[in-house]
This record gives C-alpha cells, sequence and structure tokens, in this order.
C-alpha cells in the first residue's frame, strides 16, 4: 500500500525551513553591530600617504597634522548588543567595544582602551551617527603615534 | 713477457672469501677485476671459479627446462574465467547497484536540502560592509562620559565633516587646537 504526497505538501517544509531562516536572519541582523577599528601609524618623517586611506584623506588632514599616515591594522568584527568585543592594537593595546543601544539611527558605544595592566588611558561612553565614526588617538608607537578610527554599523 | 695489471693484486684467502659475492655480482667492478685477474693465474683459485660456473649454468638450465615445460596457455584459460569483468563493463554493473539501493528515489529531495544547506549558510554568513569609509554628512559624536588615566586629554572635530577625535597621551599632540 503507497501514500503520495500532494505536490504542494511535498515543498511546504522545504520553504517553510528557508522562510524561517530569511526571519532568523533578519531578526540577527537587528541585533548586531558591525565595528571596524582600523590602526593608523602616522609620523613626520616622509609623506606617504596609505591608498587604503583615501577615503579617510579629509577627516586625517583635518583633525591632525602629520605628515605620514600608513594603515597597520584593519580589523572588523559583527558585535552583539550588550557583548563587548576586544580588537587587539598594536603595541599590546586592545580596545574593548560594547554597542549599547541604537537609537534614532545613533549607534552608543563604550569604548575601553587597555594597556596592559596600567589603568586604562581610555574609558568613554558616545554616540555616533549610524554608519558613522570616531577617532582616538595618542597612543605611543616607537616609530610614530598610534590613531584608532572606530567605526560602527546597525545591520539591517 | 709478464703480463702488466693495474688492478691490485688479491691474495687466495681473500679471493675465497668474496667468492659468493664475485659469482653473484655484487662485488664492485675493481674488485670484479682483481679476482677475475687473480683466477686468471692461481690455477686453483680458478679450477674453483670454472667449477661454481659449470654449475650456476647447469642449475639456470634445468630451471629454464622446467619453466618451458609448464603451459601458461592453458594456466591463463583457467584463471581468465575467476577475473572480474573487464572495466568497460563496469558502468552497467554501477547502474544495476544504484536501481537496487533504497534512497535511490529520494535523489530530487537531496538535491533540494542541498540546495537549502547553501541558501541557510548565505544567509546565516555575516555579511561584510562594504570597504567604503563613511560617507555621513553630519559625522559628529556626542561625548557623554570621558575618564582617562592619561595626563593630557583633548577632543575636538574637523570642520567638514565634524568628525571627533579623542586624544589621551602623555603629551600634547603636535597641531592640537
Amino acid at each position: 500500500m503507497t501514500f503520495s504526497v500532494p505536490p504542494a505538501r511535498r515543498w511546504a517544509v522545504p520553504f517553510s525551513a528557508l522562510l524561517l531562516a530569511l526571519c532568523g536572519r533578519l531578526a540577527l541582523a537587528d541585533s548586531e553591530v558591525a565595528v571596524r577599528v582600523r590602526t593608523v601609524l602616522a609620523t613626520d618623517s616622509g609623506s606617504d600617504f596609505d591608498q587604503r586611506l583615501t577615503g579617510y584623506r579629509r577627516q586625517l588632514r583635518g583633525l591632525f597634522h602629520y605628515t605620514s599616515y600608513r594603515l597597520v591594522k584593519d580589523e572588523e568584527r559583527h558585535c552583539p548588543f550588550g557583548l563587548p568585543n576586544n580588537f587587539e592594537i598594536p603595541g599590546g593595546r586592545y580596545l574593548e567595544v560594547l554597542p549599547v543601544a541604537l537609537k534614532e539611527d545613533r549607534l552608543r558605544l563604550r569604548v575601553l582602551l587597555i594597556e596592559g595592566t596600567s589603568p586604562p588611558p581610555l574609558d568613554t561612553d558616545f554616540t555616533v551617527p549610524n554608519r558613522g565614526n570616531i577617532w582616538v588617538g595618542g597612543p605611543y608607537n616607537p616609530d610614530g603615534v598610534l590613531l584608532i578610527s572606530i567605526g560602527a554599523e546597525a545591520m539591517q | 713477457m709478464t703480463a702488466v695489471s693495474f688492478e691490485r693484486d688479491i691474495q687466495c684467502p681473500d679471493f675465497a672469501r668474496r667468492f659468493d659475492g664475485f659469482l653473484d655480482g655484487e662485488v664492485d667492478a675493481h674488485s670484479l677485476r682483481a679476482m677475475a685477474a687473480h683466477a686468471g693465474h692461481c690455477d686453483r683459485c680458478g679450477a674453483e671459479l670454472e667449477q661454481a660456473e659449470s654449475l650456476q649454468e647447469l642449475l639456470l638450465r634445468a630451471v629454464e627446462d622446467e619453466t618451458d615445460r609448464i603451459d601458461a596457455g592453458a594456466l591463463w584459460r583457467r584463471v581468465e574465467p575467476q577475473l572480474e569483468p573487464a572495466l568497460g563493463s563496469a558502468l552497467p554493473r554501477w547502474r544495476a547497484r544504484i536501481a537496487d539501493w533504497r534512497w535511490a528515489p529520494s535523489v530530487p529531495a537531496l538535491a533540494v536540502g542541498g540546495v537549502l544547506a547553501a541558501a541557510l549558510a548565505l544567509l546565516l554568513w555575516p555579511v561584510a560592509t562594504p570597504s567604503e569609509p563613511t560617507r555621513v554628512a553630519d559625522n559628529h559624536a556626542q561625548i557623554d562620559r570621558i575618564e582617562s588615566s592619561a595626563p593630557h586629554v583633548a577632543v575636538w572635530s574637523e570642520p567638514t565633516e565634524h568628525t571627533t577625535a579623542i586624544w589621551v597621551a602623555s603629551y600634547e599632540p603636535e597641531g592640537t587646537p
């Protein structure tokens, strides 16, 4: 004795699974922030400008007065809201970024710059526009100064 | 006239010790020539070598006679039917085996499952944001709290996009407003 499943029902399960995955993905996307940390080495020796930083030329030239800028590290991570994420910074430092909330297209972040066991040189709360960025400068490097761009974009 | 040899002369005990290797051709070319030269002028060793070579030839001939008696054709005719069919006929056999498998009719379902798995992987895979720089008309950051162990802390913005910079260092940066 054989049973035949109607064609419409046969495809119901795979399509339901696909729909469920899509909904899951969309729900997950709302709870994540793409955090991108770029570390730039700025010096006054030479006049090289890293081509990978072309889009940031105006920001760098407007904010800092160094003659040479070179991208030394570029890291992007998808960070859920409420969970701190550590980004390694050259020189044994790291940046702890905690996405706090998204409100009126602005992202609230808590950022901690940590150097060894000494008290953190920076512990701050701020908001940036969605897809915007902020620069943290000053960490010393034997070859110059490190400038760190922290960019954030809500995953939608 | 004395034969002049450039090979190092060897003595009878040395010849006897390396005799088996000489017969099997396992000694080096230099020793081979020296032993052959010794057998040529030493009657006792030469006779021993001649005897051994005769025996070797007899053995070889006996083996050849035995192998000639073997009917390889008849042997092959007995072995051939027991061998697997030729490679060319493998395809029909595999088709028959696949047809016997119970899951064969579910191949379309497996294909759909594979496509779904690929779609899920694409959906759930972290999507990289474009590497293009920030394009925000007003990139001004609102600092709500700032604490620092550094002796110098400064906050300022650039005039075009109002991008904000926080400066934390043990010294004043050059060009800081």
